[in-house]
Order: C-alpha cells, then structure tokens, then sequence
C-alpha cells in the first residue's frame, strides 16, 4: 500500500518542469512542492566582543579569595559542534506566491568548555598560587563540579519555521521589461524549540535565540537582476534588504541544583528571567552564476525531448552571497539590574559579516530528480561584533515535486 | 522558480503604490532600529530614610529587596560561606561540637554558624537596630534571619578569621631568630635598638620579635643575613624558602639563597642570605620571608602545606645613621601585596583652607561583588540626629559617616585574638562553640552618629560598650578636634581596657609612642590610621590550654600591610601638607601605595563643616571612580519627610 502512493509520487516529480534557481525572488510554480532536505555542521569556538576582536566563546571568569586577591583565572575555551537537519517543505499556492515550513531537527550537539587557568596571586595560606587542579579541588569540596564535557539534544527539534513569498514584480510589467524579479518574504518562527537547561553551566538550546541565525519574525525585500538574453541567463545578480524580530521570551532561573556555586542566581533573578533579543537590519548582495549548464539530455523525466530538457535547471550554479546584519541592543529583564546588564554587556548593538556559498548540482538534466548541494556559512573571516562566529558546512538535496 | 508555468498575471499593482510599500517597510525597520542601548548600571546609590527604625529598615528593604539578595547570594552564598568551609576542620579539631556532621555538614557550617553567632551579637543591639533589619526583612521579603546575617558577617567573618589564622600559624613554621653575619657586636653601635651597645648577641635577634621599625641598624654591606626557622612536625621544607629583595624574588634553588640543618634533625633550618653584589650603602633594607613546612594537609582540598606568615624585615646599613626605632619598617611595593584600610583626617595648616577633611579607603573583600552593591543611607530619623552611613544594601550601617552636627566616623579592622571568638573557647574548651559578645563595629557607628554632636561627646561610649572585635576608629568633627580609637574585645579584663584613644597633639605623651614620637601625626594637624594597632601594642598575652595568644603583630597577615600603609600615607600627607583640599585628597587616596586594587571596596571624603561627602564606588579599586559630591546638609535641612 506504501509503495504504492509512493510510486505515483515520484513519477509526478519526474514531471515536472524546472527552471534555475533565481536568487532572492524565488518562488515555486503553482501547485509545486519543494522538498530540501539538509545536514549542517556547526563549529563555533569563538565570539565577536564590543572591540571587534575574536575572542573566546565564554568570557574569562576571575576567581577570587576572599580578601586575598585572585584566586586565578578561568578561560574556557569553549569548542561547540552541532549537527542538524534541516527539513523544508515549500508549496506554490500561485506562480508568485509560494509558503513553506521547516523544522530544524537536532541530530546532537557537542560542547567541551577546554577550562584554562591562569595562576593568580599567591596564597600565603597554601604556599602556592592555586593551581588549576587546586581550584577544582577545592571547588569540588564546596559541591561544585568541574563543568565538563557536554553532549546533548540529541533529535530534539527547534523552533518550527514558517514562511510565505511573494513576487509581486510578476504583476509589475516594468520588472520583465527590465529583466529583474522583486519579492517579499514573511518568515515566523513558532516556539516549538527547547531551552537550554538553566541548571548547567555548559549546554545548548534549539530555539531561533540559541541558534541567532534569524529571529523570531522576519520581513525580506528582496530584488535579482537576471541577465536572460546577453548572458543566457548565465549570471543573476541579487539583493536583499530585512528586518528580523525577536520577541521576549521568558527562561527559567537556576536554582544550583548542579551547579552550586556557578549557577545559583535565582535567590536575586527571581524565577524567571525574560530575554528580549535585539532586532536585526540587515542587506544582502548575491551573485548566482552558471558555469556549466549540462547536456539536455532526452530522458525518461521529459518523455525523452531533449528540447524541454533545455529548460531544466543547469547542472552546476554557484552562489555567493554577502550579509550584513546590524543587531540591535538585546535586553535581559529580571529582577537584577546588575546581573541584566552582566548579559547584556555580552549582546551590545553590534553587526555581523556572514559570507555564504553555495554549489548546487541540478541533476534533472541527466535523469535524476534531485538537486544535491553543498554550502558554506562563515562568520569569521571578516570582523563582526558583538555575535558568536559560527562556521557551518552544509550538505543536502531538493526534491521537486508535483502531484497532478 | 520566475514564471515558470504559468502566463497568467492578475492586475497589476501600480508603481507608486510598490514604492510606498517598500519605503514604509524600511521606514519602520529604520524606527525599529532606534532601540535603546543598554548602559552598565550606576552601582553606587544614595537613598533617603525616613520615619521611625522600622520604616526606614522598610523603606530600605523594599527599594534593595533585588540587590539585597544579589549581595547575599553573590558575596555570601558563592564567596564567603565556601571560604569559611575550608576552615571548619581546622575549627572543630579544637572545638568539637562543629566536627557534627548533621548540624555542619553538607556545606551547613558556615550559614549556621554565621546564624548562630548573629542571634548572639544580636543581643547587644539595642531595639531601634533590631526593628530597623525587621523592617528590611520585611519590605524585601526575606526571612529576618538572612539580614541578621547580613548585618552581623562581617564581625563574624573577622573573629572566626582571626582564630582560624592563628590555628593555622601555629601550626606552621615560625622565624625563631634573625642575626647577621660580620662584627655588630664590635662597631661600637647599638645595632638592635636595645639601648646597650656590642653586648654578646648584639648581631641577633632572638628570639625574633616582628616590629614596626628596623630589626636591626648599621649592618656591614657584605654581612649575610641569617634566619632561623622551626617547626615542630614534620619540619620546615628547606625547598619552600622564598625571599623577596625590592622587586626580585629569590627561591631556594638560587644560589643567593642557602639551607642547611640546624636542629633537631634538620627540622629546624638556618637560612642565609646575601644579594648578589651584597647591601646598598647608607641605606633602608627591607626584605619577605616566606616558607612552608614539610606536611601535606590533606583534609581540605586542596592539599597543601602549613605555611609561615610573609615576615618584613627592616634593617639598615652601615652609614644610614639612624636609630632603629626611627627606620620605618615600611617595606617595598612587592608587587602583591595590597594595601588595606586606611584613613587620615587633616585641618589647619594641613589642608589649603583650613577646612576639616577625612578621608576613608576601606578594603576588606570585594570579590567582585560588593563595589556593584555600595550605597550611601542618609537617615532622617523620628529621633536622634540625622546621619548618613557608606554601606550597603541590606545592611543597617557601613564603613564610614557623618551626621547633621557634622560628627564624623570610620573604622578600620585591626586583628586581635583579644575577641570573644577566643573568649567562648576558653569557656567551653573543646565542647566550646562560638558565642561572640559586644557590640558589632557597624552599630557602634550608627550610636555614634545617632547620639552624639562632636568627638569629645562620643569617646566615653567605648569605654561603656564591648567592642565585638578589633577595631580602629577615627572620629572628627567641625572644630577640628580628631581621634583615633583602638578597641578591643578585653576578654582578659585588663586594668588599661581595651580602649586606647590618641590625637595629633604632637606634644602630649598620651599621643606618643614609647620615644616620644607622635604616634599618627606628621605635623600636628593631621591624624592617620591603618588596620593595626599604634598605642594598643600588647593587646593580649594569654594562654588558653596550650595556645598562646598573642598581639596581632606576631600573627595577622594584614600588620606588615597595614605598616606600610600607614607609614606610605603619613609620606603621603607629608608631601601635600598645606596644600590638601578636597581634589587633592582624593589623588592623594588614589595613590598606588594607598588603594587595594583588588578589594577595595568604598571610597569616601567628607567635609564635616560644609556637612558634604565625596564617595567614589562602583568600581575597584573604588578611589578610581569618579568621586560623587552629596550635600547631606541640604537634605537634612529638607525636613523629615520624603
């Protein structure tokens, strides 16, 4: 009985007519679905500070002795890996407007904290600077553990996304006349992901907030320049104005359950802290380009005329894409001026330089259904601010489909 | 995917009507854009209180209730409680009511027993103290006990310390003697300051004795220095000597630095030590000595071995041509060593105009916490006069203040063993628990300013009340008049008390120390203290089974410290005479030698005739920050109601 619904499924999607992907204005045709299925692999072991500077993921944490200087320095070196699938589902409702969804499926995410210790004053008491060892020691004594490895979220999903476009220059004759598209997308994130557990010191959540790669309610304008007839459409040149919202959303103060001496603030932050991520303004310029379009073969997909492979996207399109993202000042609100502004001194206006690229192999020419691709995001490479600088490789397929 | 299937186009949308679409999006995202930045909070406050204790204590509860439990949990919680665990084995080795493990185990040692001695100081407080932390307890929600605690930490922390250093110390290694090499008792000087000249044993010291002046005078430029040191376990480690020239650290591997055996089977060692091209000429020396034994104390971690108090000797070389007891011990600028509290009060041909100024560094543990949490309550009570108190949120009282008559009081911690942390041992031995007596430093100071007009009018409350502690008081007024106060618990009932109060009359013996120099003044219109003791010099001498209590010189590791505080402030005020206003000051507290850059905790210079206080706070070192004016005259002459 599955297969066979499958089987119709999948000869309906050899059906269907493509065309190249189109930068920022992209929408499915009418009744189409869009099935894109991807890996992502993030590393992030650094962060953007006020000065601009790389600098390590978690601040330095001083340790004193009381009345007797410093205990020592910390400086975790935070190294953080997640893993996660991204499922998309997109559906042309008309040949301009498109909605879809995604669901950010967390296959783990790893985090080892690399504790350093810098040697502090030295403590008559012990005849000796503490070591690190020394200060775990005695950390351990008072029931604190040293925070170690963490591994967890292990499919556990985040904050299901949720988007319509629309191309309106399709009703704007001038666009066609001047060979560009024109489009507007409305992206929402619904809180369906997990917070991170207020009782570790070191761990990881999966909503929009933890992952700070869009907010919780997006606007994008966005515009390409086609350049059908003196490059064969060869070259799409694209840019994008948005404003992403975060909406307020309101976490659980740790107790020191696990973390007596590390993780015990809710005695002055009340039960209840509320985080109201600042909004983002940001542009993006793209060029697209096609350097290999492939035979047009007369496969099975086109009934077997070439002539209508033609119109199949190209084998091979290479994006690259530059972002700038200006973040506004986020604001924590609980019951402490002074621990809000401990947090909110790590998410001060700041913006962030993502370079993005992309290469998708277009398949359909050959025979095959899918549009394998691979990806790359980068946040360090040029100076940001006030943002972690994750790096994320990614890898993943689109599946066209359609059902009548 | 552009029109891809499809040739249908509904209407089409005018151009003008996309632009304006388009141009309000970004005109909204631009106003979005305005969001405010988040500023680093102002840390240092000034709050008014009004009404009976109660109210005032309600007021205060209700507008700190956040930052009351955020300097609770953060100072106390995380910083002070664990600190304090570490000492409980070292406590109930000697006192074995704390060795139970249901009543101070599990981390419970420390909250109990800082409870148990707050509801014992609370019996000395007189009732308007007891419904103003009520009234805290009550505007911010807290149970009465945490500000209890809060209002009695502090006195707590500083007897408990005290026992617990010396238990410490005593089990550690001990400089025995100190002597030198080369023929002092043969140049016709009196080189250790005892009055005779080349009697036998003139190039010793023994047994050692820590003073605030130089061991020793007029020592040959190439005479080694040699340090006996004992330790009745396991013996000294002869790896662990450290010894600190000026800037330059020298460990038992160099070979400025010898060891050998001296006693009881190499327990007991003699060190010597000779800088590489010998002694400067004419000069103050000044030298650290450090060193552990050979135990591994393993009960807390982490393990580690039972260590020597840093010991400063001072000593001169030959043609320095000075008398020992006029050679500072002042030490040098280690590196690491930090000052602690310190404070002068200046008039008269000190200060540009004439006008009184004190000035207060106080420094104790910051941790870096407290500099977000100082606050200045300016009280306009129902009864009594108005005053105001440098503190903090949850607490009652603070470091330093002044009231409407211009009154003005500080104090500084001054380490004894003469405090009834000792006292409650000596009565129950090893059934002992802590049972402190006496008045906390902090009420003191609020009665202080509470009840009397001027310094004259204030000194007979110290003789009719137990200090809680160690502590020194400095207390000025408009017309000039200025004292220092050193008190004590006086657990052994000494004829003297355990009150010593002096001036800045230069020329009264009472002001004086044993040579006839004045004992805090530079010229006479001046007075400075730090945090030991000038006048109150055998504080105790008693035995308690068999521990030897002794004065603070010989055991807290604040009196080298606070030596060369306050000797550094006395340089300090000796080049400013004349010249100290308010700005001045304040540079003046801002000196290196004078500011504890790592737990300086509050700032403050007040003008008691002007009725104005300049506080600089909210950041460490505090006297860094900018320092802000606060006419308490004008809101005092405002009237009693909000």
């Amino acid at each position: 009985m599955k297969a066979a619904r499958l089987l119709p499924l999948l000869l309906v999607a050899l059906l269907l007519p493509a065309h190249a992907l189109a930068g920022f204005t992209e929408t499915l045709p009418m009744g189409t679905f869009l099935l894109d299925v991807g890996w992502m692999q993030s590393t992030l072991d650094s962060k953007w500070d006020n000065r601009e500077r790389r600098v390590p993921l978690i601040e330095e944490m001083v340790r004193y002795e009381p009345g007797s200087g410093r205990q020592g320095t910390l400086k975790p070196q935070v190294e953080a890996e997640l893993s996660i699938f991204a499922i998309q589902l997109f559906y042309g409702i008309t040949d301009s407007l498109s909605v879809g969804g995604g669901l950010p499926l967390m296959q783990y995410a790893d985090i080892d904290p690399n504790f350093g210790w810098e040697r502090g004053d030295y403590q008559w008491s012990l005849g000796r600077p503490y070591s690190e060892t020394d200060f775990w020691e005695w950390a351990g004594s008072m029931g604190q553990p040293k925070p170690g490895h963490w591994h967890g979220n292990e499919w556990v999903i985040g904050d299901v996304q949720l988007g319509a476009m629309f191309r309106f220059s399709d009703y704007i004759k001038w666009f066609e006349k001047i060979d560009s598209g024109m489009g507007l997308t409305i992206m929402g994130a619904l809180p369906t992901g997990k917070q991170p557990d207020p009782e570790e010191v070191i761990t990881a959540g999966t909503t929009s907030w933890d992952f700070h790669s869009n907010g919780d309610l997006g606007f994008r304008v966005g515009y390409d320049k086609f350049f059908h007839d003196s490059l064969d459409g060869r070259l799409t040149l694209g840019t994008e104005v948005f404003y992403e919202i975060f909406f307020p959303h309101s976490y659980i103060s740790p107790e020191g359950k696990k973390n007596p001496l590390m993780c015990n603030y809710r005695a002055f932050t009340g039960k209840h802290y509320t985080i109201d991520g600042g909004d983002w303004l940001g542009a993006s310029a793209q060029i697209e380009v096609v350097p290999l379009r492939g035979p047009a073969l007369g496969t099975w997909l086109v009934k077997g005329d070439a002539s209508k492979a033609e119109s199949l996207p190209p084998l091979l399109t290479l994006q690259f894409r530059y972002t700038y993202i200006n973040m506004q000042q986020s604001d924590w609100d609980s019951d402490s001026e002074i621990w809000d502004w401990d947090r909110e001194k790590e998410w001060r206006p700041g913006f962030k330089q993502i370079l993005f690229g992309k290469a998708t192999i277009g398949l359909l020419r050959l025979g095959l259904p899918l549009m394998p691709y691979v990806s790359y995001r980068n946040l360090t490479w040029l100076e940001s601010k006030n943002c972690r600088a994750p790096n994320v490789l990614g890898v993943g397929t689109r599946v066209l489909l359609k059902f009548w | 995917m552009r029109h891809l299937l499809s040739d249908h186009r509904p209407n089409p949308l005018s151009r003008p009507r996309l632009m304006l679409a388009v141009a309000l999006l970004v005109i909204a995202a631009l106003l979005a854009g305005c969001a405010p930045r988040a500023t680093e909070p102002k840390y240092y406050q000034v709050f008014d209180l009004y009404g009976s204790p109660y109210e005032r204590g309600f007021q205060h509860g209700q507008r700190f209730r956040s930052k009351i439990r955020s300097l609770y949990t953060m100072l106390l919680t995380n910083s002070i409680y664990p600190y304090l665990e570490r000492d409980r084995y070292d406590v109930a080795s000697v006192m074995l009511r704390y060795q139970n493990e249901e009543m101070y185990g599990n981390g419970q040692f420390s909250p109990r027993m800082m409870l148990e001695c707050g509801y014992e100081f609370l019996k000395f407080m007189p009732q308007e103290y007891v419904d103003e932390m009520q009234g805290i307890a009550d505007g911010a929600e807290l149970p009465f006990d945490e500000i209890l605690i809060l209002n009695t930490f502090f006195d707590t922390l500083m007897g408990f310390r005290s026992i617990t250093f010396f238990i410490k110390l005593i089990q550690g290694p001990w400089l025995l003697t100190v002597s030198f090499d080369g023929a002092l008792n043969a140049d016709g000087k009196d080189n250790d300051g005892d009055g005779e000249i080349d009697e036998p044993g003139e190039e010793r010291q023994d047994p050692y004795e820590p003073r605030s002046y130089a061991t020793m005078v007029e020592v040959p430029l190439d005479a080694p220095v040699k340090f006996i040191l004992d330790d009745d376990k396991e013996g000294v480690n002869p790896e662990s000597i450290r010894i600190q020239y000026n800037d330059r650290l020298f460990l038992a591997d160099d070979p400025e630095v010898q060891t050998r055996p001296y006693a009881r089977e190499g327990k007991t060692i003699e060190v010597t030590f000779l800088p590489p091209d010998g002694w400067p000429e004419a000069s103050s020396v000044s030298i650290n000595l450090q060193c552990t034994d050979l135990l591994e104390v393993v009960r807390v971690p982490p393990n580690h071995p039972r260590t020597m108090r840093a010991e400063r000797i001072t000593f001169t070389t030959a043609g320095y041509g000075k008398k020992s007891h006029q050679v500072p011990n002042q030490g040098f600028n280690d590196g690491r060593s930090q000052p602690p509290s310190l404070a002068f009060a200046v008039r008269g041909s000190a200060t540009r105009d004439g006008r009184v100024i004190v000035a207060h560094n106080f420094a104790m543990l910051d941790s870096n916490i407290t500099h977000k949490h100082v606050t200045m309550f300016v009280h306009h009570p129902d009864q009594g006069r108005s005053f105001s108190v440098l503190g903090y949120p949850g607490v009652i009282w603070g470091f330093s203040g002044m009231n409407d008559h211009g009154l003005t009081a500080l104090y500084n911690a001054s380490d004894t063993l003469n405090t009834p942390f000792a006292a409650s041992f000596n009565e129950g031995l090893i059934f002992a628990k802590f049972k402190p007596t006496g008045v906390t430093a902090g009420v003191m100071l609020r009665e202080l300013l509470n009840k009397y007009d001027n310094v004259e009018d204030a000194l007979p409350y110290f003789y009719e009340h137990q200090a809680s502690y160690g502590w020194n008081f400095l207390l000025a007024d408009p017309s000039g008049e200025m004292k220092v106060v050193e008190v004590d618990s006086d657990i052994t009932e000494r004829a003297e008390g355990g009150v010593h109060v002096y001036g800045n009359d230069m020329d009264n013996p009472d002001d004086q120390d044993a040579w006839g120099k004045p004992l805090a003044t530079v010229a006479g219109d001046d007075l400075y203290v730090a945090s030991h003791y000038q006048k109150n010099l055998e504080e105790i001498r008693y035995q308690i089974v068999n521990f030897d209590l002794q004065p603070q010189r010989y055991w807290t590791t604040f009196y080298f410290r606070s030596l060369r505080a306050f000797f550094c402030t006395a340089d300090a005020l000796r080049a400013r005479y004349g010249k100290l206003d308010i700005a001045r000051t304040i540079d003046m507290l801002r000196l290196i030698d004078l500011k504890d850059v790592r737990d300086s905790m509050n700032s403050a210079v007040y003008d008691p005739g002007d009725l104005t206080v300049w506080v600089g706070a909210g950041m460490v070192p505090a006297p860094d920050a900018e320092f802000e004016e606060t006419d308490l005259g004008e809101k005092w002459s405002e009237g009693g109601a909000p």
